[in-house]
C-alpha cells in the first residue's frame, strides 16, 4: 500500500479487511444559531468526519470540549438529523430508517450519558426507568421483565433494594450503574459511552471503567468511548481518533497515538495530560492561545494559528486525513516523523 | 447507679416526650407552608364542603316561593333576606354556588387537560405542526373568550353543557402556551434523549416523562385561572346563557337582583361576595403553590450534587 493509493481511496481510515460494524462517512452537522443583528451563524460542530468502528473493538474519540465529540455520538444514534454524509450501521444507512426499523436499530445501539443525574427521570423510580425499555419494545412477559431487571442490576453491581428508590436517593456512581444497566437491558451490540466518568468522583471513575470493560467482554460489546481524558482512553481503547474543531486530526491504534503522535495537536494533548507523570521530560509543548470558535474556524488547517510547526501552506490548504504509515492516519501537512516507527 | 443506668434513665425520661415532639413536628410542617396557601386552602375547603352538603343543611327549598315575605331584609330566619319571589337568598346562594363552582371546576379541568396535551404535542412535534398550533392559539387569544362563547352558544343553544364546551374551546390556550414552554425546557434534559435512544414511543415520552415533570407550574396556573373561569361562567349566566331557570347560579342571581338593587342591595351583594371570596381563596392557593415551589427551588438548587 503506497501513499498515492490511500490518498485516492475516499479518505477512509479502514485498516482492517473485516467489514466495519459502524461506518461514518464524511459526516457534517452544522447548527444554525442566531447571531448579532439577526444574522444566522453556522456552528460547524462536525465538519466532515469519516471513521470505521470494527466489531469487538473499543474505539476512543478524544478532543477538548466543544470539538464535536458528543454531536458525533448523537448523529451515530440518529438522535439528531445530519446535514451531509451518512452513518452506516452494519451496512444500513441510518437516514433510511424510520418506524419499526428505527426501533429495532435502537436495540442494537445504546448510549451511556455523561451526567447520570440528568440521564434518569427524577420522578421515576429506578424500577420504572429500567422497565421502560423492555415494556416499550414488548420484550418478555411482566414476570420475565422483572427477572431481567433484577439480573441486570446484579450484573452492574447493584441489587433489588434499588428498585423502589428515586434517583435523588442514590449516589452518582450508583446512578451511572443504573444508566449502564438500562442501556444493556436491550442487549445492544454497540455501546456509546459519552464521557461516562467525567461527572463522577475520582474514586468512582476506575470502578465504572472496570465495570464497563468487564461488561464489554461478558456481553461481547463493541464500544465507542468518548472522552476528553486521555488517561481513560489510554486505559481502555484499542484505537483512538483525535478530534479538533469538528474534524478528525489523527486516527491510529492506541499504542501508536501515545508513543508516536504525528499531529502536533495530539502531541500537545498528550503532553498536557502527562504533566504530572515523569514520562515526558522537560516542559511540554503547550499550544498557544485559545481554541478558535467553531463558528469561524481558521482557514487552511484549523490548528495552524496555535501550531508551533506552521508554515505558509498551513494557513491556505486544509490538510487531508492521510496515512503516515500503515494504519496510522493524520491530517497534517508536516506530520511528525523521525521518532521511532509504530509499535 | 452506674453510668449505663444513668444513660438509660435519660433515654427513658426522654421517651414520653417523643409523642409530643412528633405532634409539634407535624404542626410546624403545616405552618411552614406559605400563609397564602394555608388561608386559601382553609377558606376554599370550607366553601367546597358547605356546597357539597348543601342539600342536607340548607334551611329552605331554593325554589319555594312566599310572596308575602318578598324582598325581606336579613333576619334570623332568612340570613341573607328574601328575593322578589320570597325565596330564601341564603339557600339560593348555596345552591347557586353548586352550579357556579362545579361548572368553573369542570371547565378548568377540561381546559388544563386539553391545553397540557396540545402544548406538549406542539413542542415535541416542532416544525410546521408546532407553528400551526401556536398560530391557532394566537387566533383564539385575539378574540375575547366571552365573544367566542356567545357565538358558540348562539349556534348550539344555551345550557350548561354548551357553556362548558364553549369555555373549554376558548380556555385551553394559556395552558397550551405555558406547557409548550415547559416542554421545550424539559426537552433539553438528557433523560428525554435517553428515552429516545431507548426507542420509547412519543406518547410514552409525553405522558411518562414530560407531563410528570411539568405538573407543578401547570397546577399553580390551574388554581390561578380558577377565579377567571368562575367570573366568565358568572358573566355568561348573567347574560342568561348558562344555567336555565328554575335553577340558578351566582351569575343568574346577580342578573335577577339588578332590578331591585336600590331597594334590596343584599340580593346583589351576597352572590357577588360569594364569587369574590371563592375566587380569592382559590387564587391564594395558586399563588401559595407558586411561592412554595420557588422557595423549594432556592433551597435545593444544587441538591442532586449535595445529597
Amino acid at each position: 500500500m503506497n501513499m498515492i493509493d490511500t490518498s485516492l481511496a475516499n479518505h477512509r481510515a479502514n485498516p482492517c479487511p473485516a467489514t466495519p460494524m459502524l461506518s461514518v462517512d464524511d459526516l457534517v452537522k452544522h447548527f444554525r444559531i442566531r447571531g448579532r443583528l439577526g444574522r444566522q451563524d453556522l456552528v460547524r460542530s462536525v465538519d466532515g468526519v469519516s471513521l470505521d468502528v470494527m466489531p469487538g473493538e473499543v474505539f476512543g474519540i478524544v478532543g477538548e470540549s466543544g470539538c464535536g465529540k458528543s454531536t458525533l455520538a448523537r448523529a451515530i444514534l440518529k438522535l439528531t438529523p445530519v446535514d451531509d454524509g451518512r452513518v452506516l450501521f452494519e451496512g444500513t444507512d441510518l437516514a433510511t430508517l424510520s418506524g419499526a426499523r428505527l426501533k429495532s436499530f435502537r436495540r442494537n445501539v445504546q448510549i451511556v450519558f455523561q451526567d447520570p443525574y440528568a440521564a434518569l427521570d427524577p420522578r421515576m423510580t429506578i424500577e420504572q426507568s429500567l422497565m421502560a425499555p423492555l415494556s416499550q419494545h414488548r420484550i418478555g412477559t411482566p414476570a420475565e421483565r422483572n427477572a431481567a431487571i433484577v439480573a441486570m442490576l446484579h450484573e452492574v453491581g447493584l441489587d433489588e433494594t434499588f428498585l423502589p428508590r428515586k434517583p435523588s436517593e442514590c449516589s452518582g456512581g450508583q446512578l451511572q450503574r443504573v444508566v449502564i444497566a438500562r442501556a444493556l437491558l436491550l442487549k445492544p451490540r454497540l455501546l456509546i459511552c459519552d464521557e461516562p466518568t467525567s461527572a463522577l468522583d475520582a474514586s468512582i471513575r476506575a470502578q465504572i471503567l472496570n465495570l464497563l470493560m468487564d461488561l464489554k467482554s461478558r456481553f461481547g460489546l463493541t464500544m465507542i468511548m468518548i472522552s476528553h481524558d486521555l488517561r481513560v482512553v489510554r486505559y481502555i481503547c484499542d484505537r483512538v481518533a483525535v478530534m479538533y474543531l469538528g474534524k478528525v486530526v489523527e486516527l491510529a491504534s492506541r499504542d501508536v497515538v501515545f508513543s508516536n503522535p504525528a499531529h502536533p495537536y495530539t502531541k500537545a494533548l498528550i503532553a498536557a495530560s502527562m504533566l504530572d507523570s515523569e514520562e515526558v521530560g522537560g516542559l511540554p509543548e503547550v499550544p498557544e492561545g485559545e481554541t478558535p470558535s467553531p463558528i469561524r474556524p481558521p482557514s487552511g488547517c484549523r490548528f495552524h494559528p496555535r501550531c508551533s510547526r506552521r508554515e505558509a501552506l498551513c494557513g491556505q490548504l486544509p490538510p487531508r486525513l492521510d496515512t503516515v504509515g500503515g494504519a496510522h492516519w493524520a491530517a497534517c501537512h508536516f506530520p511528525q516523523s523521525g521518532r521511532k516507527p509504530e509499535v | 447507679m452506674t453510668r449505663l443506668d444513668a444513660d438509660l434513665g435519660h433515654i427513658r425520661a426522654a421517651n414520653p416526650r417523643r409523642g409530643i415532639r412528633s405532634w409539634t413536628l407535624i404542626s410546624t410542617r403545616i405552618f411552614r407552608v406559605h400563609w397564602m396557601l394555608l388561608i386559601g386552602a382553609a377558606i376554599f375547603s370550607t366553601i367546597a364542603l358547605t356546597l357539597l352538603v348543601t342539600p342536607w343543611i340548607a334551611p329552605f327549598d331554593p325554589s319555594s316561593q312566599n310572596i308575602l315575605k318578598r324582598l325581606a331584609s336579613p333576619s334570623a330566619a332568612h340570613w341573607f333576606g328574601t328575593d322578589q319571589l320570597g325565596r330564601d337568598v341564603f339557600t339560593r346562594v348555596l345552591y347557586g354556588g353548586r352550579f357556579s363552582v362545579a361548572m368553573a371546576a369542570i371547565t378548568l379541568i377540561l381546559c388544563a387537560v386539553v391545553g397540557t396535551i396540545i402544548g406538549a404535542i406542539s413542542a415535541r412535534a416542532g416544525g410546521a405542526a408546532d407553528e400551526l398550533l401556536m398560530r391557532l392559539v394566537d387566533l383564539l387569544v385575539a378574540f375575547p373568550d366571552v365573544v367566542i362563547a356567545l357565538f358558540l352558544i348562539s349556534v348550539f343553544g344555551p345550557g350548561y353543557g354548551t357553556l362548558i364546551v364553549a369555555l373549554t374551546i376558548t380556555g385551553w390556550t394559556p395552558f397550551a402556551r405555558l406547557m409548550r414552554g415547559l416542554t421545550l425546557e424539559v426537552n433539553t434534559k438528557e433523560y428525554i434523549e435517553a428515552a429516545e435512544a431507548l426507542g420509547c414511543s412519543r406518547w410514552f415520552i409525553i405522558f411518562r416523562h414530560i407531563i410528570p415533570n411539568t405538573l407543578g407550574p401547570i397546577f399553580a396556573i390551574s388554581f390561578l385561572r380558577f377565579g377567571h373561569k368562575l367570573i366568565t361562567v358568572g358573566a355568561l349566566s348573567f347574560l342568561g346563557l348558562g344555567v336555565q331557570p328554575p335553577n340558578s347560579d351566582w351569575g343568574a342571581m346577580l342578573a335577577d337582583a339588578r332590578n331591585f338593587m336600590d331597594r334590596m342591595p343584599w340580593l346583589m351583594i351576597t352572590p357577588g361576595l360569594a364569587v369574590f371570596i371563592t375566587a380569592l381563596s382559590v387564587t391564594l392557593i395558586g399563588k401559595g403553590i407558586e411561592l412554595e415551589r420557588n422557595r423549594g427551588r432556592d433551597e435545593n438548587a444544587s441538591s442532586p450534587y449535595l445529597k
